[in-house]
C-alpha cells in the first residue's frame, strides 16, 4: 500500500504546488480511496452517490492541506476529512451541484432486507449524526478511541459514550428485525 | 441470531485500489480549489490595498474625508454590463415557464421540479467537473443557473440577505457561505403554491443582482410541476 513521503514544506505550500506533491497525493489517494468512500456511505446512510460526493470533498479539502499533512498522520487527516464533510453534506440541503432524477430506485423496506449486513447498514441511518460516525469508526472501521476522537476531532470520552450508546441503540432494534421464519 | 457487533464488524471491506481516472479528477479539482483559493487572496489584497489607497487619497485630498474606499469594499459581486437580458423564446421547461433570460442562453435541461439555464457554448449536460457516473448523465451547475422547488424551512444559509420584491411576493436575495470546494454562487428564493422557487446563480455567470431578480420575476411555477 502506498504512504506518502516526508514533504518539507509549510502551511500555504498548496499555492505552489508541485509535481512531486501531486504525485505523492495521486499514490495516497490510489490506496486509501475505496475505503474513504466505504466510511462516507456508512456516514451518509449507506446512499453511494452522496458518499462519493463526501469523499470529493474531503479529497479537495485534503489536497489543499496536504503540504502540511504529516505521513504519519495522513489517514487520520483524510478520515477527518470525511466525517466534516459527511456533517457539512448533511446541513448543506439547499446548495445543489448536480441534477437529481425523479426516478429513485427501489428500496426495501427494513423487514424485507435480505442480509444482515443490509439491516444493518439501514439501522444506522437512524443514528444521530455523531453517534454514527462513533459506530462506524470504532465498530466497522475498527479505530481505537484516540483515533476515533481525532477522526471527530472530540474528547476520547465523547467517543466512548457516542459509540456505546449507539450500539445500544442497534441492539435494541436489531434482534426485532429478524426475519421470521415459519 | 448474530450479536450486533459481529455484523458490523463483518461488513465487507473495501480494498480495492482506485481507478486512476477517478483519482486525476479529484487531483484536477484540487488543482480548481487551489486557483480559487489563490484568486480569493489576491482579490481580498487588492480591495485591501484599493481600501489603503482609497483612505490616503482621501486623507490627502479632503483632510480626512474616505469616501472613495466605499467603492472598493462594496463591490462584492461582480458586474456585468455585457450581459443583457432578453426574452426567452425556446421550448419552456416542464413544469415552470420562464420568460426573460440573459442574451443567447438557453434551457438546456429541465425536469418537472427544476431547470438549468446555460450560457452558449454549454449546451452539454456535463461541466468541468463531471468526473465517472454510471447512473443517468448528472447536469453539472457550475457557470449555470439553477431553478429548483424546495419544501419549507429556515431556506439557504447567508450571512446577510436583502429583501426583493418578486411579482408581489416577498423573495430573499443572498449569497452562500464562502466555501473552498464550492465557486461562489448567489441565491434567490421567493414563494409559489407548490413551494419555495430557489435560484441559484453561480458569480462565474456574470449576472448581477438586478438581473438575478430580473430572471427570478419571468419564471411562473405551472401546474405541470412536481
Amino acid at each position: 500500500m502506498a504512504s506518502p513521503q516526508a514533504r518539507p514544506g509549510k502551511v500555504g505550500d498548496r499555492l505552489k504546488a508541485t509535481p512531486e506533491q501531486d504525485r505523492e497525493f495521486t499514490e495516497f489517494v490510489t490506496a486509501r480511496r475505496a475505503g474513504l468512500v466505504r466510511i462516507a456511505e456508512l456516514l451518509v446512510s449507506g446512499d453511494p452517490a452522496k458518499g462519493e460526493d463526501v469523499v470529493q470533498m474531503a479529497l479537495t479539502r485534503l489536497y489543499l492541506s496536504w503540504p502540511k499533512v504529516r505521513p504519519e498522520t495522513a489517514d487520520a487527516y483524510a478520515r477527518r476529512c470525511v466525517v466534516n464533510a459527511a456533517i457539512d453534506e448533511r446541513r448543506r440541503l439547499f446548495r445543489r451541484r448536480e441534477q437529481s432524477f425523479a426516478e429513485l430506485p427501489d428500496v426495501a423496506a427494513l423487514d424485507e432486507l435480505a442480509s444482515d449486513n443490509d439491516r444493518v447498514v439501514a439501522l444506522l441511518k437512524t443514528l444521530p449524526t455523531g453517534m454514527r460516525a462513533a459506530v462506524v469508526l470504532r465498530y466497522i472501521e475498527g479505530l481505537s478511541v484516540p483515533e476515533t476522537a481525532a477522526a471527530m476531532r472530540c474528547s476520547e470520552g465523547n467517543v466512548k459514550s457516542q459509540s456505546a450508546r449507539g450500539l445500544q441503540r442497534l441492539r435494541e432494534f436489531f434482534p426485532a428485525r429478524q426475519p421470521h421464519l415459519a | 441470531m448474530p450479536d450486533i457487533m459481529t455484523v458490523l464488524q463483518n461488513l465487507p471491506q473495501a480494498t480495492a485500489p482506485a481507478d486512476q481516472a477517478v483519482v486525476a479528477a479529484d487531483v484536477a479539482r484540487g488543482h480548481r480549489a487551489v486557483s480559487r483559493r489563490r484568486q480569493q487572496r489576491i482579490g481580498f489584497t487588492a480591495a485591501a490595498v484599493a481600501v489603503v489607497a482609497g483612505v490616503a487619497v482621501g486623507a490627502g485630498q479632503f483632510g480626512g474625508t474616505a469616501t472613495p474606499a466605499t467603492t472598493a469594499t462594496g463591490a462584492t459581486h461582480v458586474t456585468a454590463a455585457s450581459l443583457k437580458m432578453v426574452a426567452f423564446t425556446g421550448k419552456q421547461p416542464a413544469g415552470f415557464e420562464v420568460t426573460t433570460v440573459p442574451d443567447g442562453w438557453t434551457v438546456i435541461s429541465s425536469q418537472p421540479y427544476e431547470f438549468v439555464v446555460a450560457p452558449p457554448g454549454q449546451e452539454t449536460g456535463g461541466g468541468p467537473s463531471a468526473g465517472p457516473s454510471t447512473g443517468p448523465a448528472p447536469v453539472f451547475y457550475d457557470g449555470r443557473i439553477a431553478v429548483y422547488l424546495v419544501g419549507d424551512g429556515p431556506g439557504p444559509r447567508a450571512s446577510q440577505t436583502e429583501k426583493v420584491d418578486i411579482n408581489g411576493k416577498p423573495g430573499k436575495l443572498g449569497a452562500f457561505p464562502k466555501s473552498a470546494t464550492a465557486p461562489d454562487a448567489h441565491w434567490l428564493t421567493f414563494p409559489s403554491d407548490h413551494g419555495t422557487v430557489v435560484v441559484q446563480v453561480p458569480d462565474s455567470t456574470g449576472l448581477n443582482n438586478d438581473q438575478i431578480i430580473t430572471f427570478a420575476r419571468g419564471i411562473t411555477v405551472t401546474d405541470a410541476v412536481r
